[in-house]
């Protein structure tokens, strides 16, 4: 866990932009905006049209890796999260909630609350369990401890009022920690399919992005957003099969999340499978679960930011609160120490050209993203030998620019992607899977 | 009005009037009572008429001289009489023999016969096409309760609950296509789950009737808002002479391996100056139940694949209390008032275990128990005031005014009487598991294992792409293992929580006032017209309140420490399947420990009232409604008799409604914390509708009619299919209903021609063709869910979904069937044999209706094609025994036109264009079985065993092999007791 942090601090050092505090001398106060939504298959995000959370995986770390090792339910998934610990700890195996343990292993805004009590908290969602009726405007649902100041349940209002709700929320000065929560997407996937060639589940995928791109169109807003540090989080709980979730396939279990802001590091990681509490052929394997991004890294980076610099003991290892993910978070210590399972690492941040592949690894459906990029873009396809297989020329714009590419008709294996732009030229790896 | 319409009359006709004619009168009975239905005719039908119920007649018109009368009818002897007249004559009372008491030398004891006599020769001289069973009719099936008895006529459908007659229907049309009528109103109704107008008869004990008219036709007099046919039960009245009736029987109940008890008591009698007679009468039927009961729940729209499989035990007990009485007074031959008042009141104490195996898998696989108790409470009073009033000897006047009431709601379970918390009661915990009975596939559709699938699926065999997959219909087993141990209640079941569905449904008819009038406007013509005016008020009130575990102050409540029971299964557990779920159906909460539950657990448990704070009360609200409806009707009829062969009814009638329901939808009122609030909002068209009606009898013989009939008739939508605001919930069939309040009324031109041959007092033949083209049908049509519900996912979601229906119009559809009937006596058997009988009723009928949403036409919901009611009896004075059989096919109930919205062209697309995923109603095919014998003249034991065959009661989706509910009730009897004085 410690080597993964190392290694990437060692591949980003040069030319990182992290830090602005430690450059300014200024301190931002750290912030949290958590985005869930639910239900959203790692294939379906990368073929579906979405702006805004491209752009956020551009300015972000982000993984198509993450690996689910518990029951893919959303109740067992969204308390993973947001607790930072594995179902055997919070014991939350389904939707029913039926003992949950957040008694002793509470969600992360609670446990950040024990070290910094003044902070701010609030929830909305639309899906009713995940509810702390202590203080909400639901007087049922199954979360307690949650250190929310106000949860909020956007009942049967949709989507529109999460947003509605969370731009009013975003008003909000003193608001430290805020999690959102979006269930269209996964009511489109049970009721049509969990599945890129259904239109409507991608519908969905690309509607939710909108609303994403409303609340952080408000987030940038903020009057005081220059002296805040914001770490946005966006994930999703669990994929799909058929019109279905909740087993141990591939398609329900491999996933994705993005972490974007300052505190972390832009570039994607990739990760091997690192086996699933519930599947006997297929077991945790600990050395990799501690190396590979999963969902109990969401509130473990969560909490490493907002207490970054509150003088708190390390939430990733603090025996009393005995998480089980790890920090993201860039952090200012250099060392170059080899990793002793590496994982796949592109360096994004040292390029010529700023652009995203998504997804990387692929299957050759992919798209190249630029952002607020001018004059003529040309994108060549090489493979190991040098040939180019495929070339497109783009014209740059304000805001975002993006070239999709298929592959899919080409061997897999190792290739590159030569990308010019006004005398400038970068090059970049790319895994056809 | 009178004064309208006389000068109507009048200006019509002015001939008639002014002729010098005479008026003949007076009344027809036998030595048991007055004879409805009996041709008056005068000069081998130069004029004629026919009697009313009480038997009373008169005819106007006739010019003064000298006739031949004769009064003839089925089973009974010619009564022939010379006339001269020359004035207004009373010929007083006419009393018939019976024809057979002489021909057969058999002593015919008490009224028995008499009776079914009347029914056919009120048939026979009815101006519409109608059947007509009596008092005696009722009280010789094995039916406790008219719904029951009334299927027995030709034609007649009925829907059952839990294995007992609830609603009916005729010739296959869709239920409440259909009207029930009491003494000519339609009834107020009230039931637990039925929105629909049409009655919930089993609180309707079959002791309270004294004949029930089903007409097939109707004339413009009766109640229009009936397509299929009316039914009008009418309850009993002042007898003409003393009568005692009692009814003690005792039985047992298959399923329940429970007792069934039955008594009725009654008594009536008559001043002896005739003007004065009463009738009192009460009836208490107790009877145990029970049903075992298998659902399965399909997941999805887009494939087969199974999501639940529910097994389901129930046990129950009914008891259905009836009580009547009737007051009647005559004041002169010219004025005459009655009251009567009916009273029902059905509680239904019902025990649900279900085993819920949970394969889909949203939610997280499990397995559910669900400890359900409940008590069920209707109560239903008419009253009703009115008279006869003959101010000439040429124009009467009917007038009556009734109030009714219908209500339901929960019994004292588990609080106490009067709690708003009381409600259908339910406990449950749940077990996590993983099952390991999916087929996994590829994106190819190829079988693979679980990690690469693309495809996660249990499947039934039929659907199954894999040879050696899949379940057997009749054996669907759940395959499962314990989840890896992560805490206690993985291994245990615990409770999730505790919930009451709380519901009380009411609708009165404050005032349903009526006037009749009848103008003789000479031998040949009579005139008729009349008003109605109801106002009808109804309220559907649901709710839940909610008991989840305090968990952050208590540990999990596991299932073991109750100590639950294993369940008493009774012989199997669809032992009728082969007992395949033996042990399957785990251990269940008696019944005491259901009801103190919540009690006993105390701070353990937290109370979610219902209310704006809750989720599911944002979904709910769309369940509960109120309405007003006032209906004015009005109508002109004339009944001519053309020739002597011929007579012709032309006439219409007008409707006018106005209805109002009002609903709640949810507002936001501070989207920064989610808190809203109701705000009403109220639907209702009026609407006039306009009903020309033709009925021809053409008297072929005396003993063969020829009738055509050519009406319109309507279908008003039911308040629920034109609320306003949210969509309407239900969670036990899982689905979203969303009211349309631009719904149009049905409206049908039916056409119908019928031959009727009557061979004796108790045989006769008829055949019957009809055509109903049926305009703006109304039926439930499946939706896009997932652009519609936003946010419907909450702990009482489903995984797989919610399935989103709306109340449509088809534009076009028609009926057309053919019906024959026979009944007969076979006396052209030797010795005993002549007292065997046979009716059989067989009608078939082809519907279609064309729907935007398919492209091929499609059968009209809830319409059986083929339908047959078969009794073989054996009567002779002391033995009256009969098998009944009754089948009706399959049926479409409920199309499944799930559609996906294009993002591209933001076009609606079916899914589905066959009917592999409409709902039907499965075939079924009972039999009855009833004996009595009769000693000492006025006692007969008496003994009833009712589904003889164990018919289930099954729904499927697209074929039988792939079955939605399957509900098995098992035979029940009674023995008992009559006395009749």
């Amino acid at each position: 866990m410690k080597t993964i942090t190392k290694l990437l601090t060692g591949a980003l050092m040069i030319g990182s932009t992290l830090s602005l505090s430690a450059q300014t001398g200024t301190v931002k106060k750290p912030k949290v905006l958590f985005i869930g939504i639910d239900g959203v298959r790692s294939d379906a995000l990368q073929q579906a049209n979405t702006p805004n959370i491209d752009t956020l995986m551009a300015h972000g770390l982000y993984t198509f890796d993450s690996w689910h090792c518990g029951a893919t339910s959303s109740g067992a998934s969204w308390s993973t999260m947001m607790t930072g610990v594995w179902e055997a700890k919070h014991q939350v195996t389904n939707n029913s909630y039926t003992n949950p343990n957040y008694a002793n292993y509470p969600y992360f805004p609670k446990r950040a609350k024990e070290c910094l009590p003044n902070l701010k908290a609030v929830q909305i969602i639309t899906w009713d369990p995940m509810n702390d009726p202590a203080n909400s405007n639901n007087s049922a649902g199954f979360v307690f401890n949650s250190g929310f100041n106000q949860s909020i349940d956007a009942g049967t209002h949709g989507q529109g009022a999460v947003t509605a709700a969370a731009k009013i929320q975003l008003n909000d000065p003193n608001l430290d920690i805020l999690f959102i929560h979006y269930d269209e997407t996964d009511a489109a996937g049970h009721s049509s399919g969990f599945n890129p060639s259904n239109a409507q589940y991608m519908n969905a995928i690309q509607t939710v992005d909108q609303e994403i791109g409303e609340v952080l169109a408000k987030l940038y807003q903020r009057p005081t957003y220059a002296q805040e540090d914001w770490l946005i989080l966006l994930t999703t709980d669990h994929g799909g099969i058929g019109t279905t979730h909740g087993g141990q396939s591939n398609t329900e279990r491999h996933i994705w999340w993005v972490a974007s802001g300052p505190s972390v590091p832009h570039l994607e990681i990739t990760g091997p499978d690192p086996g699933s509490y519930y599947m006997p052929t297929n077991p945790v394997d600990t050395t990799l679960l501690n190396n590979t991004p999963v969902l109990t890294d969401i509130a473990v980076t969560a909490l490493a930011h907002i207490l970054k610099g509150a003088g708190c003991e390390n939430p990733e290892t603090n025996p009393a609160w005995g998480l089980d993910g790890k920090s993201w978070l860039l952090n200012d210590t250099t060392d170059t120490t080899e990793p002793e399972n590496p994982t796949y690492i592109e360096d994004v941040n040292n390029a010529a050209i700023e652009f995203g592949i998504f997804p990387n690894p692929n299957n050759g459906a992919f798209k190249v993203a630029f952002k607020d990029i001018s004059g003529n873009i040309e994108v060549r396809i090489q493979n190991i030998n040098g040939t180019t297989v495929q070339s497109k020329r783009a014209q740059g714009a304000n805001g975002l620019t993006v070239v999709p590419f298929d592959l899919t008709t080409l061997p897999k294996g190792i290739y590159f992607m030569n990308v010019v732009n006004n005398g400038k030229q970068t090059v970049r790896k790319i895994v056809l899977q | 009005m009178k004064h309208i319409a006389t000068y109507i009359v009048c200006s019509i006709l002015p001939g008639a009037v002014a002729a010098q004619t005479v008026t003949i009168k007076g009344s027809v009975k036998d030595k048991q009572g007055t004879l409805p239905g009996i041709t008056i005719s005068v000069d081998n039908n130069k004029y004629y008429t026919v009697t009313e119920l009480d038997g009373s007649f008169m005819l106007v018109g006739l010019p003064m001289g000298q006739y031949s009368l004769e009064v003839s009818s089925l089973g009974y002897e010619s009564y022939i009489k010379p006339l001269d007249l020359s004035g207004d004559t009373d010929l007083g009372t006419i009393e018939l023999k019976e024809a057979d008491h002489m021909l057969n030398g058999i002593t015919v004891t008490g009224s028995l016969r008499g009776t079914e006599i009347k029914a056919l020769n009120m048939m026979k001289s009815s101006m519409v096409l109608s059947n007509i069973v009596s008092a005696e009719g009722v009280g010789k099936l094995p039916d406790r309760n008219v719904a029951e008895a009334v299927q027995r006529l030709p034609g007649v459908v009925m829907e059952s609950d839990q294995g007992e007659g609830r609603f009916i229907s005729f010739r296959g049309t869709p239920s409440d296509w259909s009207s029930a009528l009491v003494n000519g109103d339609r009834m107020p109704v009230a039931d637990e789950e039925s929105k629909t107008r049409a009655m919930n008869f089993d609180i309707f004990p079959s002791s309270m009737v004294d004949y029930i008219i089903v007409s097939k036709t109707l004339s413009p007099d009766m109640e229009g808002d009936a397509i299929g046919g009316s039914a009008n039960f009418m309850t009993k009245s002042a007898p003409a002479k003393k009568t005692i009736q009692a009814a003690l029987g005792s039985g047992y109940n298959a399923q329940a391996q429970k007792p069934v008890f039955n008594g009725a008591l009654s008594y009536g009698n008559r001043s002896k100056d005739g003007k004065f007679g009463y009738f009192a009468g009460a009836s208490l039927y107790k009877r145990n139940w029970a049903t075992d009961n298998y659902q399965v729940f399909y997941g999805s729209n887009i494939d087969q694949s199974l999501s639940r499989l529910e097994l389901r035990d129930y046990e129950g007990q009914r008891n259905t209390i009836g009580a009547n009485a009737a007051l009647e007074y005559k004041f002169s031959e010219r004025a005459q008032i009655y009251a009567k008042g009916v009273y029902g009141r059905m509680t239904d104490e019902e025990y649900n275990r279900k085993t819920m195996y949970n394969w889909s898998t949203g939610w997280g696989q499990s397995i559910r128990l669900q400890n359900i108790h409940n008590i069920m409470q209707t109560d239903f009073w008419g009253a009703e005031l009115g008279g006869e009033l003959k101010p000439s000897s040429k124009l009467s006047a009917n007038w009556r005014i009734a109030s009714y009431s219908n209500h339901f709601q929960y019994g004292a379970v588990p609080f106490s009487k009067g709690d708003p918390r009381n409600g259908y009661h339910v406990i449950e915990f749940e077990k996590s598991v993983n099952f390991k009975d999916f087929l996994y596939l590829d994106e190819n559709g190829k079988v693979t294992d679980e990690r690469n699938a693309y495809d996660r699926l249990k499947l039934l065999n039929i659907d199954s792409p894999e040879p050696g997959y899949g379940d057997d219909y009749r054996n669907i087993q759940p395959v499962y293992e314990n989840v890896p141990l992560i805490n206690p209640s993985d291994t245990s079941f615990a409770f999730t929580r505790a919930y009451s569905e709380t519901n009380e449904t009411w609708e009165k008819d404050p005032i349903v006032a009526q006037l009749d009038l009848q103008y003789s406007a000479g031998s040949k013509l009579k005139m008729k017209f009349g008003g109605k005016m109801r106002m009808k008020e109804g309220r559907r009130n649901v709710g839940l309140e909610l008991w989840e575990r305090n968990k952050n102050l208590s540990a999990s409540i596991l299932y073991n420490n109750f100590n639950p029971g294993a369940i008493n299964e009774r012989g199997g557990f669809l032992a009728e399947l082969g007992s395949p779920y033996q042990g399957q159906m785990l251990p269940f909460l008696s019944g005491k420990q259901i009801d103190n539950f919540v009690n006993n657990q105390g701070d353990t448990l937290r109370h979610i009232p219902f209310g704006t704070a809750t989720p599911y009360f944002q979904q709910m609200v769309g369940s509960s409604y109120k309405y007003k409806e006032t209906v004015y009707a009005a109508y002109a009829m004339a009944e001519w008799n053309v020739s002597p062969k011929l007579t012709l009814i032309p006439g219409a009638r007008v409707e006018y409604t106005s209805p109002a329901v009002e609903a709640d939808s949810i507002m936001t009122v501070d989207p920064a914390l989610g808190t809203v609030a109701l705000t009403p909002v109220r639907s209702g068209k009026n609407y006039w509708s306009v009903l020309p009606m033709l009925n021809a009898k053409y008297t072929l013989t005396d003993k063969q009619n020829l009738r055509l009939a050519i009406t319109r008739t309507f279908r008003r939508p039911n308040f629920n299919e034109i609320k306003p605001g949210a969509a309407a919930i239900n969670y036990s069939n899982n689905d979203l209903v969303y009211g349309n309040p631009d719904l149009k009324p049905t409206y049908s031109w039916n056409y119908d021609l019928a031959y009727e041959r009557y061979m004796s007092a108790s045989s006769m033949f008829s055949i019957a063709g009809f055509y109903k083209q049926v305009k703006d049908h109304i039926y439930t049509a499946f939706e896009s869910s997932s652009a519609d519900n936003n946010g419907v996912s909450n702990e009482f979601q489903i995984p797989g979904g919610v399935i989103a229906k709306k109340f449509q119009n088809a534009p076009e559809a028609f009926a057309a069937g053919i019906e024959a009937s026979l009944m007969s006596k076979m006396r052209f058997l030797p010795g005993i044999w002549k007292n065997l009988g046979l009716n059989i009723n067989y009608s078939y009928t082809y519907s279609q209706m064309r729907i935007d949403a398919r492209d091929q036409v499609q059968a009209l919901p809830r319409q059986s094609p083929n339908v047959l009611n078969v009794a073989l009896f054996y009567e002779n004075p002391h033995i009256t025994t009969r098998v009944g059989l009754n089948y009706r096919d399959p049926y479409l109930y409920e199309l499944n036109l799930y559609a996906v919205k294009d993002p591209a062209s933001d076009k609606m697309l079916i899914l589905h264009q066959d009917n592999d995923y409409d709902v039907y109603v499965g075939r079924s095919l009972t039999l009855d079985f009833s004996f009595a014998y009769t000693f000492k003249e006025k006692f007969s034991v008496f003994t009833e065993l009712n589904n003889l065959t164990n018919t289930p009661y099954t729904m499927y989706r697209g074929q039988k092999e792939r079955p939605l509910k399957t509900e098995y009730y098992a035979m029940r009897g009674l023995v008992g007791l009559r006395y009749n004085f």
